[in-house]
């Protein structure tokens, strides 16, 4: 059924080869797209948490503002009126930036950025998950408050969200697919070209489908791996509040053993 | 850097409107199906009954793996074959664009209720069913009076959560060229060239949304981890 | 010991002066008009019934609990709201928890460096050194390089004053050092707080061993509702105690 993967396209590749190139981009995008995302998610997830206004108050706002707009709708924000937005200057310089990459960046920024808004919610649950006596044994020894967050609390509250952060890492990679609404051609992208130049929907989303049910399924067994060896010895995972750990429990669920038995 | 003019929108108002009623009924109409549909998928998992729990787990973790537009492409190509088949003719039948976005956001927001209740349904205090049965109550009764009330309780937060996550998410029917407030904003920037005007205002038309209805969450779960305190 | 001599060392040289100090929690008051004064190398034991605001004392000593009226001076500092003095003054201060509050992610070695490298910015080599030295005076040197989570409640306890006495303080606060502990490990716990005793630190302590009292306190000092009410050598103390409460706090909690 997935023979006409192998077959010839008009520009003298094979099929898979799109299919693959469009692996690439949404790789590329997830990847490069999650340590923005994360870097910036720990970063804005503290600043919830402190006392100092100037920090928490654009923290919140961050927040707010990046998870309650579509991604969608942030990608064309990015894409369209960002240019037109900045200087002039800068703006042409943005147009001026060649196919591929004038699509890469936009979508780049905009799920790093829509998923940081996301991680610095956990952290900041993972962070207010911790015994109030850790931050108070770290301030008897002297420790200042960037000193704390650095040695204490943030080294605990992300072994915490590691579990949670496995759902962020899935969405991310499934956002990637939003990019084909400015141009990216990535995985989704590659199979509806592929179906359309073939007639064979079925195989190419069949061969999408399969592509993403792994990217799944690594992803999962990598955070599981990551949970794994991050875990303090000798101590039972630490609870989050009951609401939190539900939540939690929701979004790791499912991805596998499911995904396992899906594959069969 | 051209200068801004809102006044384009107060004149394109009624179809941004109509482009707005369009996503809030198509989330609307995904809750429901959802929910109805998520809950027995749930069941199916809880009870373990056999062949299809396999199947539904299947189900669940297949669409919870794939990007939403994919699935999107999938109804939007097998929905009309699968009506054929049932029909008995064989022959596809176009239902159009609207019709497959409605299953499509139903059939996949079940998945992710299903996940939802079938871990409320797990966090369940044994001792309910304990009591249930010293009272003699059949295992209808039990479900439909004491487990699925609580389950929804306690899962009604992570539900919202999810139902605003399901608002945000029907712009991507933007792909199927349909109307929703994205589609009718990107078509009259498309008309009038006023792209920045439009998609800013639709951005911050979701963010009103969405902030609004995340407020009303906090509310709830503050509310409820009251509750559980006392 | 004479009361005289040590309310005369009390004047002497005293490290830590509190002075008219007020704390209240929304409409209860913790603390109402407490004057201590406790003197280089004394030994002060706080007890009283729960909420008599003897933890809450302890913890404005090193401003985990930020005081709402009155001075207190440690060590010569005197604790505003100013950062750098709060956090001098903690340095000059150890502190032991009821629950430990060991950091679970460090391991036991860890968790005694942390602070003297971060803070009073020794290396690495110097701190590891210093740490398992103390480890080994609160006999524990072999966990060193354990995580928390696997030594029993006593060892941990142990760690925590190890832990504390790394940033070489000048006075040591206990807040119920051993109410966490399962019996038969409190007394691991208070051999550590003897010895030190006896080395000539600094101590006040919040606790109900009566045993440890008798043995090292200079003074015994009463709470009840936010007051101090009585203030005396132990063996006075336990003898004949002035007060109708802090009689019945003693019958209480020798039977």
């Amino acid at each position: 059924m997935f023979g006409v993967l192998f077959e010839q396209t008009a520009d003298g590749q094979r099929y898979i080869d799109w299919l693959l190139s469009g692996l690439g981009w949404t790789l590329a995008l997830a990847f490069f797209g999650w340590w923005i995302a994360f870097g910036i998610g720990v970063v804005v997830g503290v600043g919830r948490t402190v006392q100092n206004r100037f920090l928490a108050i654009p923290a919140r706002l961050y927040v707010e503002i990046f998870r309650n707009i579509p991604v969608l709708v942030q990608m064309f924000l990015w894409y369209f009126v960002f240019p037109e937005v900045v200087p002039s200057a800068l703006g042409d310089a943005i147009k001026q930036i060649p196919p591929p990459w004038a699509s890469f960046f936009p979508a780049l920024l905009c799920l790093g950025l829509y998923t940081a808004s996301r991680i610095a919610e956990q952290v900041r649950a993972g962070i207010e998950a911790l015994p109030r006596g850790q931050i108070e044994a770290a301030n008897a020894l002297g420790l200042s408050g960037y000193l704390t967050y650095r040695y204490v609390i943030v080294p605990q509250a992300l072994r915490l969200i590691v579990p949670s952060l496995t759902s962020e890492v899935m969405g991310i990679y499934k956002n990637t697919s939003v990019a084909l609404t400015i141009g990216l051609m990535e995985l989704t992208a590659q199979a509806r070209q592929i179906s359309e130049a073939t007639f064979q929907t079925f195989t190419a989303f069949g061969a999408a489908t399969i592509i993403y049910l792994c990217l799944a399924l690594i992803a999962y067994q990598g955070m599981m791996l990551i949970d794994k060896a991050v875990r303090i010895p000798g101590s039972a995972p630490v609870k989050l509040s009951a609401d939190a750990d539900l939540a939690a429990e929701v979004q790791q669920a499912g991805a596998l053993p499911n995904a396992l038995e899906a594959a069969k | 850097m051209n200068t801004l003019d809102f006044s384009i929108v107060a004149q394109s108002w009624p179809y941004l409107w109509s482009g707005l009623v369009f996503s809030l009924s198509l989330t609307a109409a995904a809750f429901a199906i959802g929910m109805v549909l998520g809950t027995c998928l749930a069941l199916v998992q809880h009870f373990e009954v056999p062949v299809l729990a396999q199947v539904v787990r299947g189900y669940v973790a297949v669409i919870r793996s794939i990007p939403l537009i994919l699935v999107l492409f999938w109804f939007f190509f097998l929905v009309p074959i699968v009506l054929g088949y049932l029909s008995g003719n064989g022959r596809p039948v176009p239902i159009g664009a609207t019709f497959t976005a409605f299953i499509t956001f139903g059939l996949f927001e079940a998945a992710y209720y299903s996940e939802i209740i079938r871990v409320g349904l797990r966090a369940v205090n044994k001792g309910q069913f304990e009591a249930c049965q010293a009272l003699a109550l059949s295992t209808y009764d039990t479900y439909r009076h004491i487990v699925l009330p609580q389950v929804l309780r306690v899962a009604s937060p992570i539900i919202l959560s999810q139902t605003i996550i399901l608002f945000q998410d029907t712009s991507l029917v933007y792909v199927l060229s349909l109307t929703d407030l994205l589609g009718a904003a990107s078509k009259l920037a498309q008309l009038n060239g006023r792209l920045v005007e439009m998609y800013l205002v639709v951005a911050l038309a979701y963010l009103a949304i969405s902030s609004a209805a995340s407020q009303c969450v906090a509310i709830l779960r503050k509310r409820y981890a009251l509750a559980t305190s006392r | 010991m004479p009361q005289e001599t040590v309310s005369g060392t009390a004047q002497a040289a005293p490290i830590v002066v509190v002075e008219n100090v007020t704390k209240r929690f929304g409409a209860f008051t913790a603390l109402n008009d407490v004057n201590l004064r406790v003197g280089k190398g004394e030994k002060i034991v706080l007890c009283g019934p729960s909420g008599s605001g003897k933890s809450t004392l302890i913890r404005c000593i090193n401003h985990i609990e930020k005081h709402d009226g009155g001075r207190i001076v440690v060590d010569g500092v005197e604790l505003s709201h100013r950062l750098a003095d709060i956090n001098s003054v903690r340095c000059e201060v150890g502190m032991v928890f009821q629950s430990f509050n060991l950091f679970p992610h460090l391991t036991v070695a860890e968790n005694c460096m942390l602070a003297p490298m971060k803070v009073r910015g020794i290396s690495q080599a110097e701190a590891r050194a210093r740490a398992l030295g103390l480890l080994r005076k609160v006999r524990i040197q072999d966990q060193a390089d354990k995580y928390p989570a696997q030594l029993s409640g006593g060892q941990q306890q142990r760690v925590a004053i190890a832990r504390a006495l790394c940033m070489q303080p000048k006075i040591m606060l206990f807040d119920e050092p051993t109410s966490a502990l399962d019996p038969e490990m409190v007394k691991e716990v208070l051999d550590t707080m003897v010895e030190l005793a006896k080395d000539g630190m600094t101590m006040v302590c919040v606790t109900h061993e009566m045993g440890f009292a008798r043995e090292v306190a200079d003074r015994v000092i009463f709470m009840d509702r936010g007051c101090i009410l009585e203030e005396a050598d132990p063996e006075t103390f336990f003898r004949a105690p002035r007060s109708e409460r802090a009689k019945g706090f003693l019958n209480q909690i020798i039977h």
